[in-house]
């Protein structure tokens, strides 16, 4: 083992121990490895920006780049000088102008892959499941691809029968959803709650898998330093 | 031995032929021009009063129709005029007369701050004119003393009437005028003569009592006597109760025999005289110095304006009301003047004459009335229309004594009067207006009297309404009583109707009148509108009804605000409530009771957790196989996926995870790179997340120790990264990310760890032929998070063609992805230990994954008793606790 992997490994012993620490409670030892990540991480974030971000896409361009290379990097160069304008109060409007282009280009890109990627996909992955002929070729028994696809038809209504709250206003003011509907929603949110329950799940399966990986690390050092 | 002239000023006595006083150096001798024997006839003339044409008795039948105002119109005479025309009339005892009892209390109230001295000085100068005109009616005999009164009248013209002896009273000649050549009181008049010598020792020892005496002296007390024959007829009764008696005694002896009310109204007697302004002093100074030669016409028929005063005498026996009005009263004091003026000598004297022969002083009269006028000024507003009403009244008297002359004249009573054909001409082409002086100039005479009796300003408004007035100076009865007349004067300047154009408004006038005075229905409203009739607005019009709608509004009903909500809603409102309360509230954390009652459960399942994930770990042999693991259904897509990219492919590698993911990701990933690198395929790595790059090394240099531990070749050849190259980090998301699908080179110029001075990492040989993403043989996306993976799905397959999508996720991110694997968005995933450790064994990969896959089912079976045992622990405990409730 080389020094310098010795000593990272070492770091990264205590560092672990410190946060396991947490077993016995809120504890300065927990605290101090917390803001210790905190700061690593943000001192990493800035030199990353700067080398990945503003030298290559800012400075060379605008130095060393020809000149229309030069008077198109001017534009984000402006645009984030007002940027950071919404630091001060008195000039936060000026950033309104690269927050307005920020969030409109965002939100297209958003909104586009949303609709192209992701509810024209489910739609056309939800009608597929009832394409017989499409499951026929894939030698999958229909009969349970009818049941998987009716589940997956059902639980897709019912979920969004549930986010649905119009309603007709009854004389007294007072407006119910009709029973239909009621019984739909509920079933809904029984799919809800399976979905919930299984993102908890993997959350849990998640951290245990990191504690799993935690743990076997302690024991290769601790068994390193004895074997 | 030559008389002492006394001085005007001070009245003391100086020694004759000098021309100022030793004493105070006032002028003895008028400034008198070379017409000295013109001024002598005029004095003479001005105070005596024609013998002849005396009728007293037609004086009664012409007094009688109006003898109520006829006094008062001499208060229209200018005073000098009264002076002059009246010798020993006082003008001011008249006014006081004139006054009504209430007027002179207020004037006695409010002039008892007047020092005596000034009152004294007021009186002596009174006297002085009694005593002058008492010296008139001796006649020549009397010359001396003409002059030394005249001399305090007029300071310096006792020496001009030294030279000019007096021919002819003024007074004689004005009774010549009024009553003709014959004298029906001629008897009368001679009686008087008869005692004139007494009346001259009288008049002089009075004149020397002035003079000499600092006491005030009554002048003219116009007491009814117990005779009014004896008062009227008699002239020796007439000196002995109303000349210049100036004993304090005699007076004082008189004014016993005065009623109270009469005490208060005289004027001498009352010590609230008013006071003499020294103005007047000072006027009389003033205008005796500019003496012109000529007198100015205007000035001098101003000066006399045309008046014939005809007096009333009470016929013996005639019985006087007790108390006498003051009317009344002025009446006998006129009677009593005539009486007096009567045994004056005989001057026949022409009034043109004596008019062109009238001194300067006299012309500068109009002078003395401006002057008087701005003295009227500090007169009280309210006294002066009071004036102003009764020199109305007095213009109408003259009026009528003129009508009253023109009847004498008619009748060939009188012989001749101030207009005749012997007056100067330019008296008669005098305008009217001059010769009779408007009402205005007639009031501003007046206020000669007024300014001599001195009204103070203390006298208000409110006192003079709250005494009653007398019926003559009622203002409806003095009003009414001249409206007519006034419409009949003569001196109203008529209107000549054809002469006056019609007033023409201009335009731009026009345009400024007001809407209402171009809408005639405003009056129209205004009179349909109400009064109010009550309130502090009662008498005003078009007020708006306020108390009408005020009690128009009633109270609004009450209306229930309750929500209409189900107990149901109420209990789901009331927990929200609570939960918002609960977040505002700041809990306050005693860490030793929490660690008390939570700490040692908390170890324990900490304690219990690690025990048994060691537990696997140490026990486990190394290179132990699971042998009861089967890869799932997605997991064999990822497999085949894998499988089926060529070897030395490009693969893209995109480290989406955080290092808190690392230990998870990497006993999920392990498997997967190991394969590609027993695969030799070439790895470009590439992140949206900073932390990303530095994972993927991390994650491939684990993968190298796990597949070529033991072959430095591999780790050199992997190392020097001819295989490997990374893109670094990708900023800006979602948005970088669709660049980086449409134009990889644009959107990642420059990798990470590549001198972007010398080339771009595109010119590295791996990637030197990809220029777009559908150029690499795979995409593998290790991802801990829903949002990147979505994110690739969404931005980056659409762009990929055919290349195949692979997603390595964490176990809390897989749920999510399941419906894009599903669609075939994805074609193959691998999430979690278990499936890491399934293609591991799948592919028959070394590594200690069986203690993983034990541990990690130690683990799960830990956990899954925890909360076995919580929900029973749980049940349990609420069982017996609603036991206990029902029980109690």
């Amino acid at each position: 083992m080389q020094s310098t992997e010795l000593i990272w490994t070492l770091i990264s012993f205590f560092l672990t121990l410190l946060i396991f620490s947490y077993i016995f409670g809120d504890n300065p030892f927990f605290r101090l490895t917390s803001y210790l990540f905190v700061g690593v991480t943000s001192g990493y974030f800035l030199t990353l920006i700067i080398y990945q971000v503003l030298i290559p896409r800012l400075w060379t361009p605008l130095f060393e780049g020809s000149l229309l290379e030069r008077g198109l990097t001017l534009i984000p160069l402006i645009l984030g000088l007002l940027l950071l304008m919404k630091v001060f109060p008195r000039y936060s409007k000026l950033g309104n102008i690269p927050m307005a282009y920020l969030v409109g280009v965002g939100a297209a890109v958003t909104i586009g892959g949303a609709v192209l990627g992701t509810i024209a996909g489910q739609i056309s992955g939800t009608i597929d499941i009832f394409d017989f002929t499409t499951q026929a070729s894939l030698e999958n028994n229909p009969f349970s691809q009818l049941f998987n696809g009716g589940v997956i038809l059902l639980g897709t209504i019912s979920t969004l029968v549930y986010f649905q709250f119009s309603t007709v206003s009854n004389k007294d003011g007072s407006g119910e959803r009709s029973t239909w509907i009621e019984w739909v929603a509920k079933i809904g949110q029984l799919f809800i709650a399976i979905t919930l329950g299984a993102l908890f799940a993997g959350v849990l399966i998640a951290a245990l898998s990191a504690l799993i990986e935690r743990l076997d690390f302690l024991q290769r050092v601790i068994t390193g330093f004895f074997y | 031995m030559e008389e002492m002239i006394n001085c005007p000023m001070c009245g003391k006595p100086n020694q004759p032929g000098e021309k100022s006083c030793a004493f105070c150096e006032a002028r003895l001798i008028p400034l008198l021009g070379s017409n000295e024997g013109q001024e002598d006839k005029w004095v003479h003339s001005s105070v005596e009063l024609p013998e002849e044409g005396l009728s007293f008795d037609h004086l009664h039948e012409s007094e009688r129709k109006d003898s109520d105002k006829k006094i008062e119109s001499l208060q229209g005479i200018p005073s000098i005029e009264n002076e002059i025309l009246l010798p020993g009339f006082d003008v001011h005892g008249v006014q006081e007369n004139l006054l009504p009892n209430w007027l002179q209390n207020g004037d006695s109230k409010d002039e008892e701050k007047m020092g005596e001295e000034r009152k004294e000085e007021s009186q002596t100068e009174d006297l002085s004119s009694m005593d002058w005109l008492g010296v008139l009616r001796d006649g020549e005999s009397g010359g001396v003393e003409i002059s030394s009164q005249i001399e305090e009248i007029i300071p310096g013209s006792s020496s001009w009437f030294e030279e000019n002896p007096p021919e002819k009273s003024l007074v004689s000649n004005l009774e010549e005028r009024i009553y003709g050549e014959e004298d029906p009181l001629l008897d009368w008049v001679s009686s008087l003569e008869e005692d004139n010598e007494a009346g001259k020792e009288i008049d002089k020892k009075s004149v020397s009592d002035e003079t000499d005496s600092d006491e005030p002296l009554t002048v003219f007390s116009p007491v009814p006597t117990d005779s009014p024959e004896e008062s009227l007829v008699d002239p020796t009764a007439w000196q002995g109760t109303s000349s210049f008696d100036s004993s304090r005694e005699s007076f004082s002896q008189k004014e016993s025999e005065l009623p109270p009310w009469m005490r208060d109204s005289s004027p001498y007697e009352n010590p609230d005289i008013p006071e003499i302004p020294e103005e007047k002093h000072d006027f009389t100074k003033d205008f005796m110095l500019p003496l012109d030669d000529e007198i100015p016409k205007n000035e001098t028929s101003s000066s006399f304006p045309e008046m014939d005063l005809k007096f009333e005498t009470i016929e013996p026996g005639e019985d006087i009301p007790e108390p006498i009005e003051s009317v009344e009263q002025e009446k006998s004091l006129f009677t009593e003047e005539e009486a007096h003026l009567s045994p004056s000598e005989d001057h026949s004297v022409d009034l043109e004459t004596m008019l062109s022969e009238m001194p300067e002083w006299m012309r500068e009269s109009e002078d003395k009335e401006n002057i008087l006028q701005l003295e009227s000024e500090s007169i009280p507003e309210i006294i002066q229309e009071h004036i102003e009403d009764v020199s109305g009244t007095i213009k109408n008297e003259l009026n009528l004594v003129d009508e009253n002359q023109d009847q004498v004249q008619n009748e060939e009573i009188t012989g001749k009067s101030f207009l005749t054909d012997e007056m100067a001409e330019w008296i008669k082409n005098l305008p009217d207006e001059e010769v009779f002086p408007e009402q205005d100039d007639k009031t501003e005479g007046s206020d000669l009297s007024e300014n001599d009796v001195i009204i103070p300003e203390e006298i208000s408004k409110p006192k003079f309404v709250d005494q009653e007035l007398p019926d003559w100076l009622d203002e409806e009865s003095v009003i009414e009583s001249a409206e007519p007349e006034e419409t009949e004067s003569p001196h109203s300047m008529p209107l000549d109707e054809e002469s006056l154009q019609p007033g023409m408004m201009p335009t731009w006038l026009a345009a400024m009148r007001p809407v209402d005075a171009v809408i005639p229905e405003s009056s129209t409203l205004e009179e349909n509108a109400e009064a109010e009739i009550s309130g502090p607005l009662a008498g005003l019009f078009s007020i708006i009804p306020g108390e009408g709608l005020v009690t128009q509004y009633k109270k609004p009903p009450v209306y229930s605000i309750r929500l209409q909500v189900s107990e149901n809603q109420r209990r789901e409102a009331a927990l929200l409530e609570k939960i918002v309360a609960d977040e505002r509230k700041i809990p306050d954390i005693d860490s030793k009771k929490a660690r008390s009652k939570h700490g040692f459960l908390r170890m324990l399942v900490g304690l219990v957790l690690i025990a048994a994930l060691l537990l696997p770990l140490i026990g486990t042999p190394v290179g132990s196989m699971v042998t009861d693991l089967k890869l799932s259904s997605i997991g064999q897509d990822f497999y085949e996926v894998l499988e089926s990219i060529p070897q030395d492919g490009k693969v893209l590698l995109a480290f989406e995870f955080d290092p808190g993911f690392y230990g998870e990701m990497s006993l999920t990933a392990s498997g997967v790179m190991e394969r590609l690198l027993q695969k030799e395929e070439q790895f470009v790595l590439i992140s949206t997340v900073p932390t990303g790059p530095v994972m993927g090394k991390n994650l491939l240099l684990k993968g190298m120790e796990q597949v070529a531990p033991e072959s430095p070749e591999v780790q050199v050849k992997y190392a020097s990264e001819n295989i490997v190259v990374n893109l670094g980090y990708l900023a800006g998301g979602a948005t970088s990310l669709k660049e980086f699908a449409i134009s990889p080179r644009k959107a990642a110029r420059l990798g990470m760890g590549v001198n972007v001075a010398n080339q771009t990492v595109w010119n590295h040989p791996v990637i030197q032929n990809v220029n777009k993403i559908s150029d690499f043989s795979a995409v593998i996306v290790f991802t801990d998070k829903i949002e990147t993976g979505k994110a690739w799905v969404e931005q980056v397959k659409p762009e990929m063609g055919s290349t195949p999508l692979l997603f390595v996720s964490s176990a809390q991110a897989a749920p999510m992805f399941l419906p894009y694997l599903q669609s075939q968005q994805i074609q193959g995933m691998m999430s979690g230990l278990g499936d890491g450790v399934a293609y591991a064994q799948l592919m028959d990969l070394p590594g200690e994954r069986a203690g993983y896959w034990s541990a990690f089912r130690n683990g799960l079976m830990v956990i899954l008793s925890l909360i076995l045992i919580g929900a029973i622990s749980q049940g349990i405990s609420g069982l017996f606790r609603t036991r206990n409730k029902n029980e109690a």
